[in-house]
């Protein structure tokens, strides 16, 4: 259960980008699967679990309407990617690049935001995220397509912006 | 290209997007991209769920099942004032009752062999005790008397007698 | 008033069932429950000493004891109920204990000082864990200590290990409870020790 616990939270968490919210949604998740045990069916609870915190985290989000702005006096271009190289400059490149990431994965709607969480953060089979999301395997893949195509974009238009 | 990042191209179709990608600076530069990404994803941390929540959920279940007791509890009760539990609640009273007279007549009756046995070991330990005291305390007195006050005493009244 | 009883029974398993079940479980547990309860009082009371974790008295003796007393729990309030009729004095002691406890052991000449020296050891670990040293006597013929285990103020508890020369007897004393040294000198004075080889 309480690795059940971590993967809610650490979903949550990156669905919301904030810390605090995930933590009370995570509470709520658990609370009702308590109330739904005696229908629960054991092998299905991890999806069950992911399916009812993503559905109170779109709540969350059409509530507070999160996004997290991109620091436009930081300078970053396709020059300063992470590489295998150690060094300052390319440290506090990185650090850089995983913020404008974490930025545009934000502005990614849904099911795309969800489907890149579940895939590239948490690593979930392409099966896995299908019963989670209750979408056809196909379909999965193709949000994921479009939400990897949409990343790139958002970051290509953010190095134009800073190059410009 | 999101097949060659994600490493599910065949070897022989990889190395052909490679050298495709080599050719061509904004497939290069588009590539790097996506490999970046999916390599930032990758390290996006596992956020470690605090330790209150369980504590919480916890808290909220035990509520809950103390609840649920106190409800079936009652249930319980309110269904035996029905009248046809009374010879089962009479029943079990006489059963109490008659047990712990048991136990209490059992109590007061002629000691067994071994309590018997076992007040004659703490008497003998009784004794022990006390007598080790009494030769403890006599050897004590020999020694801290004899020798720190009736010794030099003795000593001192023969030097005296001497002079 | 079918349909109360009906919502009743669909809530509750069988109540008489559940009755006499519990009824079942309490007159076969309780004894049983009792007696472990109490002798966990006196094995896990301050003044309390596991005899043979101390000294591993039976290896070093080479042999099993000639004397083994334990008496605790149910057993020493029916033996001061017993002694009531014949001494209250003494009945009102006993219910003030919890265990008195004896190993008494022959020893070999050749074995005398490392039975010594074994007291000795004990007697260090005893301090160690907080017990107060009473008497010490180390002669030729005799070694005896004596040591108290306070609770608040009160003794809580005493151990006594003796080894004479002349009756070529090792002989290790714990007393659990409410003690009172003097009282139990002055009641024990009214016994007749014997030997331990007489039992």
């Amino acid at each position: 259960m309480a690795e059940y616990q971590q993967r809610v939270f650490s979903f949550t968490a990156h669905m919301l980008g904030d810390k605090a919210a995930a933590a009370d949604v995570t509470q709520d998740v658990f609370i009702k699967l308590w109330e739904h045990r005696e229908r629960m069916d054991q092998d299905r609870m991890i999806g069950w679990l992911l399916r009812v915190a993503r559905n109170a985290c779109i709540d969350a989000m059409r509530k507070r309407k999160v996004r997290r702005a991109i620091s436009d006096s930081e300078d970053f271009s396709l020059d300063s990617l992470p590489s295998t190289g150690n060094g300052p400059d390319k440290e506090a490149a990185a650090s850089l690049f995983r913020e404008r990431l974490a930025a545009a994965l934000d502005t990614l709607g849904e099911p795309h935001k969800s489907i890149v969480i579940l895939r590239e953060v948490q690593e979930y089979k392409y099966e896995e995220i299908s019963e989670i999301l209750s979408l056809p395997l196909n379909t999965v893949k193709v949000y994921l397509h479009r939400a990897r195509k949409a990343l790139r974009q958002e970051l290509t238009e953010v190095m134009r912006h800073d190059y410009a | 290209m999101e097949a060659f990042v994600d490493g599910s191209l065949s070897a022989e179709d990889a190395d052909h997007f490679d050298e495709i990608a080599l050719m061509d600076e904004e497939i290069k530069r588009q590539l790097d991209l996506a490999q970046a990404i999916s390599a930032g994803l990758n390290e996006m941390d596992d956020i470690e769920c605090p330790e209150f929540i369980s504590k919480h959920v916890m808290a909220h279940v035990r509520n809950d099942v103390k609840q649920s007791f106190f409800e079936r509890f009652r249930l319980f009760f309110g269904a035996l004032s029905v009248s046809r539990f009374k010879p089962v609640l009479a029943m079990a009273l006489l059963i109490i009752v008659v047990v712990s007279s048991t136990r209490i007549v059992q109590n007061t009756s002629a000691p067994t062999a071994e309590v018997t046995q076992a007040l004659d070991e703490v008497k003998w330990t009784l004794a022990f005790l006390s007598d080790v005291g009494n030769t403890t305390a006599n050897a004590v007195k020999e020694s801290v008397i004899e020798n720190q006050m009736v010794l030099p005493v003795s000593r001192s009244m023969s030097t005296i007698m001497e002079n | 008033m079918d349909t109360p009883m009906k919502d009743v029974k669909k809530k509750l398993v069988n109540p008489m069932k559940m009755m006499l079940l519990a009824l079942a479980l309490v007159v076969t547990a309780w004894p049983n429950q009792a007696q472990a309860q109490n002798q966990r009082n006196a094995r896990s009371h301050p003044g309390y000493v596991n005899l043979e974790r101390m000294g591993d008295l039976s290896d070093l003796f080479e042999s099993d004891a000639v004397i083994e007393v334990n008496v605790e729990g149910a057993l020493m309030k029916l033996v001061a109920e017993a002694s009531r009729f014949e001494d209250p004095e003494l009945a009102d002691l006993l219910l003030k204990l919890r265990g008195v406890y004896v190993r008494a052991y022959t020893v070999d000449r050749g074995f005398r000082n490392a039975a010594t020296q074994r007291a000795s050891e004990i007697g260090e670990a005893l301090m160690d864990e907080g017990w107060s040293s009473v008497v010490r006597v180390r002669n030729r013929d005799e070694h005896v200590q004596m040591f108290v285990n306070y609770d608040g103020d009160n003794v809580a508890g005493m151990v006594v290990m003796t080894i004479e020369e002349g009756s070529d007897e090792a002989v290790f004393v714990n007393i659990v409870g409410e003690i009172d040294p003097a009282q139990i000198g002055r009641i024990g004075r009214k016994f007749n020790i014997g030997n331990v080889s007489d039992w």
